[in-house]
């Protein structure tokens, strides 16, 4: 069976230590015959730097995804310039029944990603 | 010797690490976290986006040494102001140890405005997790 909420992601400020609201994402998926990115879903994280609802149980099959995060803009909106205009995490799903959780740690000079849980 | 005669000798001869150029100003170093240790024979490239088109040209291609380097990624004449992309085959990498990996490719996009400093911009990576930071 499918998981609920099969992909999730957590975006952090570590720079201020504080979840990053209101930044802007997306989810792709690569179509592989074409070679071309393929938008799934857009939203903006709340105020837990959160954003639920990334994608359906039905619509997350095994293929190749894309993560973009306006982390330029976010830090803009911040009156603050960054060493990185956007951030993109690309990862491979070949066992979609199982949840993923990728989360974002970000300041304005670095970043990292892990699949959690 | 005339000091002009010396001064011309001494531009012929090259310090012990310089290569062919000079260092580059934007440097790497990728790092297996997992294992502790460099990763080494990785190939990666380099590109420059066109602030217009927001296409991407290659600026360099080439794999890291075995202490997980790759010098001479760009010349410091090339080296304008401009938004660049350090792409890493890191699903290869893991491949060529027999492992998967999470994510097939690892791409770092960032911008430099004062090409005049210098730029080290490592990943520090492990099957399941990556991280980079602007360095020195």
């Amino acid at each position: 069976m499918a998981a609920s909420n099969p992909l999730t992601t957590h975006v952090l400020n570590t720079g201020d230590g504080i979840p990053a609201a209101k930044m802007a994402i997306s989810l792709h998926r690569l179509n592989s015959e074409l070679m071309i990115w393929n938008m799934l879903s857009v939203g903006t994280t709340n105020e837990d730097g959160r954003c639920p609802g990334l994608i359906s149980p039905e619509a997350f099959t095994s293929g190749m995804y894309k993560l973009r995060f306006e982390t330029g803009s976010y830090w803009e909106s911040l009156g603050q310039t960054s060493f990185y205009p956007y951030v993109e995490v690309v990862f491979t799903i070949t066992e979609p029944q199982q949840r993923f959780h990728i989360p974002l740690l970000m300041s304005r000079f670095s970043y990292s990603t892990y699949r959690g849980s | 010797m005339s000091v002009s005669r010396l001064q011309k000798l001494e531009g012929h001869i090259l310090p012990e690490n310089k290569s062919t150029t000079m260092a580059s100003p934007l440097t790497t170093h990728v790092l297996n976290t997992a294992l502790g240790i460099p990763a080494s024979n990785m190939a990666l490239s380099l590109s420059r986006q066109d602030p217009c088109t927001k296409d991407w040209t290659t600026i360099t291609t080439g794999a890291t040494n075995d202490d997980g380097r790759c010098p001479g990624l760009i010349t410091k004449e090339l080296f304008t102001p401009g938004v660049y992309r350090l792409h890493f085959e890191t699903a290869q990498y893991w491949a060529s140890t027999g492992d998967t990996s999470f994510y097939p490719y690892v791409e770092i996009v960032f911008t430099i405005n004062d090409p005049g400093v210098k730029y080290h911009v490592p990943l520090l990576l492990s099957r399941f997790s990556y991280s980079t930071y602007r360095g020195s």
